[in-house]
């Protein structure tokens, strides 16, 4: 669930992450731009959370890494997105999905609130 | 995007730095916000301060990510290991299967030398090392026997024609012992002889040991069932009990617990069953029961015994105390009685001696060079696999070189090589166990009891473990050797050159050498086991003064319940031998005393030449009983003179010496008709006979004296009988004639003489049979050696073989070439090992009868016997050399 100063709990953070690699792969500091620049500054990640949370997927066999050399010519660490991250993607993002429709749900019913 | 061509990419081919990486990343994504800052309009330094406050705890989150990184990559280091491994074990299991022959000859080889190892170390660890089931066992200690006695009670005690002698203590005895409690917490004798039992499954004879109240107390084991010794069985005139010994249990009472409290007849006296001792209690190692008897000790338990009581004594040290002092102490107690000491006396340092080393004894060195023939045997088996690897290694050159140029590192193929030598070594090592298994069972079945220890010597966990663990040094060390020498030098030389080795001439010389070691050592063992068998040739060959062959034998000892008079006992004797006389198949029987060769104690009363003077020099010979006939039985020779009488003349006492008593009493007379002083009367001798031995084929005859048996026949008789065949079935006439005078006497130890003559020589059969086995494997194996070395070496020298057939040479040119390079070797390692042999022999000196340790016959036979095995281990590889063809040679590049 989102909260006011874009800290995300650790699922939806790691989901947030492999939706950034679906389309193409990309270094740590790539992410996080991606993320900010996309949801107009709401969601901001620390970078404290940001690689664990890479390590953590990286380590689940969804996303694997590479290093190779930047467009500003320097040496980086690039994510990728795997096959089975694919899939858990999918997954994750319907769970998701079902969870925020029925959040709706309850905050829309009698009396509501928004 | 480009793939980087950094040297740091270089670097980190080796080993991945996670420090870095972690560094590399969390800067690059520290540099790109400065830049995206500055590119917002900010300053650098702005730019840098922002940065560090977005970033915020940067050195927490380095640290976290380094460690999630290492820990990562140690798994992935581990599984990869384990995949390696797992790589190399099923690459290793194939190469080894493909070459079959070569396989199993190395297993073989291997398995042989520890099997052989591991029987000889477990038999010398229950005899050495293995310390005694015992309560704290290093703080018991044998003391000498000679210096202490038994209190007797002399009360009954009569010689014949002389008052009773007052009770006088010339000597320390065990109750001077026991009050030495300063250095002595405990001592107790004992004295194993032997008694008809009767009570069990069958009426037999068992070896049955006297022991002192405190003797189970002191050793610290209790009884498995029943109780050990109460005070009250130790108290004149208590009621006799005995313990049962596991052994006789199992064999007697079929191991069944209700004989506890029964009463089983020993000698006709009745003796209540109190308790049974555990299995691997075996202390002495021959008995059968245990009596506690009261001290001071009656005359009748003499019963058991030939001649005397051979008592041993045992004590248990005080905490602190140490062998040096009981010694000395010892010494003090005896100088009490006798202040000055014989020459013949022990010293005071041979006084106490720890339990342990006593029990062993003489046979270490035996066992010791039993022990460093099985290590040489070892080294000879790895020293030939490390060879055969060495070889294989050469021509596995091009494979191993292929690997190489594909990107296999050194340290991985070394890996690899290494694997196989191991998994080699583990094969080796189960089926060592095999060969352990089975020559332990020779071995404990053919040692004497002495030797294999009074613990029985078994395979268990420890000795497994220690087979596997020489297993896998030796797989290492000779594994070693050869995966570094084949992965010297530079592959890509040898995958080009197409010959294995035409280059590498300098790794070959480790392998002659090698297999010049192997020979010197079976040359070694050769020598050593031709000086054993020899000594035994002498030993067998000896003349013992009577003729063994066709001699049946057999003892018994009358109850003195039913054959208390002196004249029941001639009867029975002269009935036994009447009927045997009358069984056809038997020419001459007679009764005696003792055997020759056979261990039975038995000391002589001193004699001295009529007209001699009373305090000289007196002379103690072994005197046996005989019936007349005795001599001719047993082939003695009768030099000067007539057989012993049938009856005994009170009034003119005689006996029959031999030569050397003889020659001792009346030196360069005729001793016949002569009179000489025993005990207390005056006998004439009426018979001059050869010599015999009597102790041992090895020690040299003692003066002897026999007397008629109707004299004074004892109960303890021995039967023997000349037949006219020489099979064991005889011996069961002798049962017969038995059985048919008194069918409820025992007989035992039924047997055909040559038994106990082999019996006796049974210790130095046993070394002379286990070096000649070692030495035979050795020669196999180091011939093996040769011929794997010349076979390689004309393997890689065909091109050059080839290259001379091609200019000219004969095939006698070229199997000569082999031929002298295998002569050469083995005569460097023949002579090396006759030269190393002649400098250690004198220290087996002690092992040899009459052969020196010098022998020419063994020093030029061994030698020369190496030499044609190497011969001959030179003939297939150099007939492979000469069938070498030019034109083969040269379409196979």
């Amino acid at each position: 669930m989102a909260r006011k100063d874009g800290e995300l709990l650790q699922g939806t953070l790691g989901l947030v992450i492999m939706k950034a690699l679906l389309h193409d792969e990309m270094h740590g500091y790539a992410i996080a731009r991606y993320l900010e620049t996309l949801t107009d500054d709401v969601l901001r990640i620390e970078e404290g959370s940001l690689y664990p949370a890479l390590r953590r997927l990286e380590d689940r066999g969804w996303v694997q890494s590479r290093w190779a050399i930047s467009d500003t010519n320097r040496r980086a660490r690039f994510y990728a997105l795997t096959r089975a991250g694919r899939q858990q993607l999918r997954s994750e993002a319907t769970t998701w999905a079902a969870f925020a429709k029925a959040v709706t749900v309850v905050l829309r019913a009698e009396p509501a609130v928004m | 995007m480009r793939e980087p061509t950094s040297w740091r990419r270089q670097r980190r081919f080796f080993r991945p730095d996670v420090d870095a990486d972690v560094d590399d990343e969390l800067r690059f994504h520290v540099e790109q916000l400065i830049a995206d800052h500055v590119a917002r309009g900010q300053t650098r330094a702005g730019a840098e301060r922002l940065a560090a406050e977005r970033f915020g705890s940067y050195g927490t989150i380095r640290r976290a990510l380094r460690r999630h990184d290492a820990r990562r990559l140690r798994h992935q280091q581990r599984a990869e290991t384990m995949d390696t491994l797992l790589q190399d074990v099923r690459y290793g299991v194939r190469k080894l299967l493909q070459a079959p022959g070569f396989t199993l000859g190395i297993v073989l080889v291997l398995a042989l030398g520890l099997g052989a190892n591991t029987a000889v170390f477990t038999a010398a660890d229950a005899a050495f090392f293995r310390p005694l089931p015992f309560a704290a066992p290093e703080r018991l200690v044998r003391l000498h026997s000679s210096m202490l006695e038994l209190p007797m009670d002399m009360s009954r005690m009569r010689v014949p024609g002389r008052p009773p002698e007052a009770p006088r203590k010339s000597r320390a005895d065990l109750t001077d012992l026991l009050a030495q409690r300063d250095v002595f917490a405990a001592a107790a004798g004992h004295a194993t002889g032997a008694v008809n039992l009767v009570g069990g499954e069958e009426p037999m004879r068992v070896a049955i040991t006297y022991v002192t109240g405190g003797f189970f107390d002191l050793l610290g084991r209790r009884p498995a069932f029943g109780r050990a010794i109460a005070a009250g069985d130790t108290a004149p005139g208590a009621p006799p009990v005995a313990i049962l010994s596991d052994g006789l249990w199992q064999r007697q009472f079929g191991g069944d617990r209700r004989v506890l409290g029964r009463r089983v007849l020993l000698n006709g006296v009745a003796h209540e069953v109190v308790g049974i001792m555990p299995r691997d209690f075996r202390f002495p190692s021959t008995a059968d029961l245990w009596v506690p008897i009261a001290m001071p000790v009656d005359m009748r338990y003499f019963e058991a015994f030939r001649n005397y009581m051979p008592t041993q004594y045992v004590a248990r040290l005080v905490p602190g105390a140490t062998v040096a002092q009981a010694a000395a102490r010892l010494d003090a107690v005896r100088r009490q009685y006798t202040p000055k000491i014989d020459a013949d006396d022990p010293s005071r340092a041979e006084l106490a001696a720890p339990l342990q080393s006593s029990l062993v004894g003489a046979r270490r060195t035996a066992l010791l060079m039993l022990v460093a023939s099985a290590l040489l045997v070892l080294l000879l088996a790895c020293a030939n696999v490390t060879n055969l690897l060495l070889a294989r290694g050469a021509v596995r050159e091009r494979e191993i070189a292929l690997r190489a140029v594909l990107g296999a590192s050194r340290g991985r193929i070394v890996r690899q090589l290494l694997v196989e030598s191991l998994l080699l070594a583990a094969v080796a090592g189960v089926a060592s166990l095999l060969v352990a298994w089975v020559g332990l069972g020779a071995i404990t079945k053919v040692l004497p009891p002495a030797l294999a220890g009074i613990a029985p010597a078994r395979l268990d966990a420890r000795t497994v473990g220690f087979t596997f663990a020489v297993a896998l040094g030796t797989g290492v060390l000779f594994g070693l050797w050869p995966a570094f020498g084949a992965t010297r030098g530079s592959p890509g030389e040898a995958v080009k050159s197409g010959t294995a080795g035409a280059t590498r001439r300098h790794r070959g010389s480790a392998q002659p050498v090698i297999v010049v070691a192997e020979v010197t050592l079976a040359t070694m063992l050769l020598i050593g086991a031709g000086l054993t068998l020899q000594s035994l040739r002498a030993l067998l060959g000896t003349d013992a003064g009577f003729r063994a062959d066709r001699l049946a034998t057999a003892q018994l000892t009358l109850p003195s319940s039913r054959y208390a008079s002196l004249a029941a006992r001639t009867q029975f004797a002269d009935a036994v031998i009447a009927r045997l006389r009358a069984m056809p198949g038997v020419r001459t029987a007679a009764v005696t005393t003792a055997l020759p060769l056979a261990p039975e104690g038995g000391i002589g009363l001193g004699v001295r030449a009529e007209g001699a003077p009373e305090d000289g020099p007196m002379i103690f010979p072994r005197y046996l009983m005989a019936s007349p006939g005795y001599f001719e039985t047993m082939g003695i020779t009768i030099l000067r003179g007539a057989d012993l009488p049938a009856v005994a003349d009170s009034t003119h006492r005689v006996a029959v010496i031999n030569r050397t008593l003889g020659d001792s009493l009346w030196p360069g007379q005729d001793a016949l008709g002569k009179r000489f002083v025993f005990g207390p009367e005056v006998r004439t001798v009426i018979g001059v006979i050869a010599d015999v031995r009597l102790d041992s084929l090895n020690l040299r005859p003692r003066p002897q004296m026999y007397l008629p048996l109707a004299e004074q026949s004892q109960h303890y008789m021995t039967i023997v009988a000349r037949t006219t065949r020489d099979d064991g079935a005889v011996v069961a006439r002798l049962r017969d004639a038995v059985r048919r005078v008194d069918p409820q006497q025992p007989v035992y130890n039924a047997r055909m003489m040559r038994d106990v003559v082999d019996a006796s020589v049974s210790l130095p059969r046993t070394n002379a049979t286990l070096l000649t086995i070692f030495g035979v494997v050795a020669v196999l194996v180091a011939s093996v050696g040769v011929y794997a070395l010349l076979a390689f070496g004309v393997a890689q020298r065909t091109r050059e073989l080839a290259v001379r057939v091609a200019l000219g040479a004969r095939a006698r040119d070229l199997v000569g070439l082999t031929v002298r390079s295998g002569l050469a070797l083995a005569t460097t390692g023949v002579v090396v090992g006759t030269a190393a042999a002649y400098g250690l022999a004198r220290f087996v000196r002690a092992l040899l009868y009459e052969v020196s340790p010098h022998d020419p016959r063994v020093f030029v036979l061994a030698p020369l016997t190496l030499l044609v095995v190497a011969l001959v281990a030179t003939w297939l590889p150099a007939r492979q050399g000469a069938a070498v063809s030019p034109m083969l040679v040269m379409r196979g590049e």
